[in-house]
């Protein structure tokens, strides 16, 4: 599971680059730059992962449950603001 | 650079890089066992000291808010230099503002879509403000409320024509709420520096637990985000739509939208 | 679990691909818009909501949008 994880995420930005090196046209190089950025919030989002916990939005949920990494999906979705920018 | 060369020096440098790539990969821990400690710690001490329920809305606007308005402000400037590159040229003519104008065949939008856009104009742009005011209790915020409260007003393009959303949205009153959101988030930071002592320290009445006016000063900076970035969008739309359908460099000629 | 989320992570990596190899970029707008709704699964099932409700916003609306929008500029400035 590790391996599909941190391989897709290799996969995608070694494609996302190979597309990117190999374009002709400027807006399919954007469109593969957006796949390179997809591979890190992937990657990003994968390492903040705990087997068997919830979301960390307490809503409802007693507190103290364990949750997965809010730091990282902030970090992530900060990115996918900048992505949108690009 | 030729085609096959450059074909060549990637293959070697993503070689390299697939080297530490992998190497890297290798110390990092298992999925699903995460090593880090601040998440956790985080979400222990985020609902009992600033009353908010969402923790990664907690870390975007408390813990580093200063990221956001960095953000926000990345978006601001995207959309300004967007803006400007597509006003209107010398040799651009402004044809009358209509989808049908002359000598360019566009496809009539069917019934079917109008209604359809017309019909969901209204519960997109409520759950937008939905998504908007419950950012610090439940997934969301201001920047996914801010882009579907965006996408209803493309809605209302969809269901009419250019000119109706030109109407109901002029430029002028769009860049005044873009800028009154995000003059907003740093007025909302100064404050929090003349009550708290630093940028963006809390401020305002933190609230019970789960209700809709907790958290202090985060719901206001989600409505402002929220306005910033709709706005934004709003104004991106526009510029594109302007530079499709209205502006002409020459004499129209028989153009279909969108054929290969 | 783990079956959802092996197969969202490998659909995930073939739809990367085929918004890669895929020249015209009209076709590339609509598979990019399928990608981005895919990582927003991916993202659920990681427990990532916040993220996921942010990607599919923007990967199903805004990309797609702008995309379809530069190409319709381009194709309209050409004379």
């Amino acid at each position: 599971m590790s391996v599909l994880a941190y391989g897709v995420a290799a996969w995608l930005l070694f494609v996302g680059l190979w597309g990117l090196v190999q374009s002709r046209n400027l807006v399919h190089m954007v469109i593969c730059l957006a796949i390179v950025q997809a591979a890190t919030y992937v990657l990003l989002v994968a390492i903040g992962y705990r087997y068997g916990a919830v979301a960390p939005v307490f809503a409802g949920i007693r507190l103290g449950t364990v949750a997965v990494d809010p730091v990282v999906q902030a970090l992530c979705l900060t990115d996918v603001v900048v992505g949108t920018t690009v | 650079m030729t085609r096959r060369a450059r074909t060549r020096l990637f293959l070697v440098s993503a070689a390299v890089l697939a080297v530490v790539v992998l190497a890297g990969f290798g110390e990092l821990p298992s999925f699903g066992h995460p090593a880090a400690t601040l998440g956790a710690v985080l979400n222990r001490l985020a609902p009992p000291q600033g009353h908010i329920t969402d923790v990664v809305t907690a870390v975007n606007f408390t813990y580093r808010g200063v990221d956001t308005l960095v953000e926000e402000f990345i978006f601001f400037a995207a959309v300004t230099g967007v803006v400007l590159l597509l006003a209107p040229l010398d040799d651009e003519l402004a044809d009358h503002a209509s989808d049908a104008a002359t000598g360019r065949w566009v496809p009539q939008t069917s019934d079917a879509v109008r209604v359809l856009a017309l019909a969901l104009v209204g519960p997109t742009i409520l759950f937008g403000l939905y998504i908007v005011a419950h950012g610090h209790l439940t997934p969301g915020g201001g920047f996914q409320g801010g882009v579907v409260l965006a996408t209803g007003v493309l809605l209302v393009y969809l269901a009419g024509e250019y000119t109706h959303l030109h109407g109901l949205y002029p430029d002028g009153f769009v860049e005044g709420v873009e800028l009154g959101g995000a003059s907003a988030f740093v007025l909302i930071g100064l404050v929090g520096l003349a009550v708290g002592g630093t940028f963006l320290a809390s401020w305002g009445p933190l609230g019970r637990l789960g209700q809709l006016n907790s958290a202090g000063h985060v719901p206001l900076l989600n409505l402002s985000v929220g306005a910033e970035i709709g706005a934004g969008f709003v104004l991106l739309l526009s510029a594109f739509l302007r530079q499709t359908i209205v502006l002409r460099r020459h004499p129209p000629t028989r153009h279909r939208l969108g054929s290969s | 679990m783990n079956v959802l989320l092996g197969t969202v992570l490998i659909l995930v990596a073939a739809v990367g691909t085929v918004v890669v190899v895929l020249r015209d970029p009209l076709r590339q707008a609509l598979a990019v818009s399928l990608f981005g709704i895919l990582l927003g699964i991916y993202f659920f099932s990681v427990q990532a909501i916040d993220v996921a409700l942010s990607e599919i916003v923007v990967g199903a609306v805004a990309l797609p949008l702008m995309i379809l929008l530069a190409l319709a500029k381009i194709r309209g400035g050409v004379q």
